[in-house]
């Protein structure tokens, strides 16, 4: 039985897997909001990262720290081989509750 | 864009975090929107800082609610019987401001929150022990938000120095 992943959990591990190997906060948030049109707080995208770093489903290493950012370094985050296990976990469980239910079928409801 | 970098930096918000606000900001973006993402980089913050390390924090309150009793009594017996205007007033100032430097230096993760913390507690416990006399509300709300602002300095005191901040042109 794999520990369940939340609807954020899973966006910010999809905006990770798209954005490899340059995901980072900014584009984490603008990649959630363009594609996944919902708008998170950058602190709740750290947030969500922290706990999925605690869980094991990401690592995050630090890059250099430019001027444009205050001095502050970029923390990219990267997607490990147990975050990618849960991701095509949840999928197939996504898919097995969809299939065969006619109300979920067509855009009308 | 001063104000929020401060608190960030004295509310220990993750400098990664920083920096992509400041990257964010650099775009065009809101004062409104930048409030908005300060205040949920702190509230994250403080539930990392607090949370995550919660046995330590409950040991910081404690501790200040201890001390608080404790400098009372001792300030008291020091002073006897002259505990009047103006080393009164002095140890008024200089109590909350003391015991907010303790309780953020045993909760070196979340010096700031673990201090507002303990006088949040404080002043609760405070209003409980009134609850039959509500007369004494004003009086408490009036003095918590004197010892509010105090126990804040303490607890800014006691914030590590980070390096200087450094803002983009």
């Amino acid at each position: 039985m794999h520990p369940s992943l939340s609807d954020s959990e899973l966006l910010i591990l999809l905006a990770l897997v798209r954005l490899a190997p340059n995901a980072y906060g900014v584009p984490i948030a603008r990649e959630i909001a363009e594609r996944g049109k919902r708008n998170f707080a950058l602190g709740r995208v750290y947030s969500v990262l922290e706990r999925l770093e605690k869980k094991g489903l990401v690592r995050s290493e630090l890059g250099e720290a430019t001027a444009e950012r205050g001095g502050r370094a970029k923390r990219f985050f990267h997607i490990t081989a147990r975050g990618l296990r849960e991701i095509r976990a949840t999928r197939e469980s996504l898919i097995r509750m969809w299939d065969g239910v006619p109300q979920l079928e067509g855009g009308k409801a | 864009m001063k104000v929020a970098l401060w608190l960030m930096n004295r509310f220990q918000v993750d400098s990664s975090l920083t920096g992509d606000l400041i990257e964010e900001w650099a775009t065009g973006r809101s004062t409104k929107w930048l409030l908005w993402q300060t205040c949920v980089a702190i509230m994250s913050a403080l539930w990392t800082g607090l949370w995550h390390h919660k046995l330590r924090t409950l040991g910081a309150v404690a501790a200040g609610l201890f001390g608080w009793g404790l400098l009372l009594n001792a300030f008291t017996y020091a002073l006897s019987p002259f505990p009047h205007f103006p080393i009164g007033l002095l140890l008024f100032v200089l109590r909350p401001i003391v015991l907010g430097w303790i309780v953020g230096r045993l909760q070196p993760t979340q010096p700031l929150g673990t201090a507002l913390l303990f006088i949040a507690v404080f002043i609760s416990v405070a209003l409980w022990n009134s609850r039959h006399s509500p007369a004494a509300y004003g009086v408490i709300l009036l003095l918590g938000s004197w010892l509010t602002l105090t126990t804040i300095v303490g607890g800014l005191l006691a914030t590590r120095k980070r390096n200087s901040i450094l803002i983009p042109g």
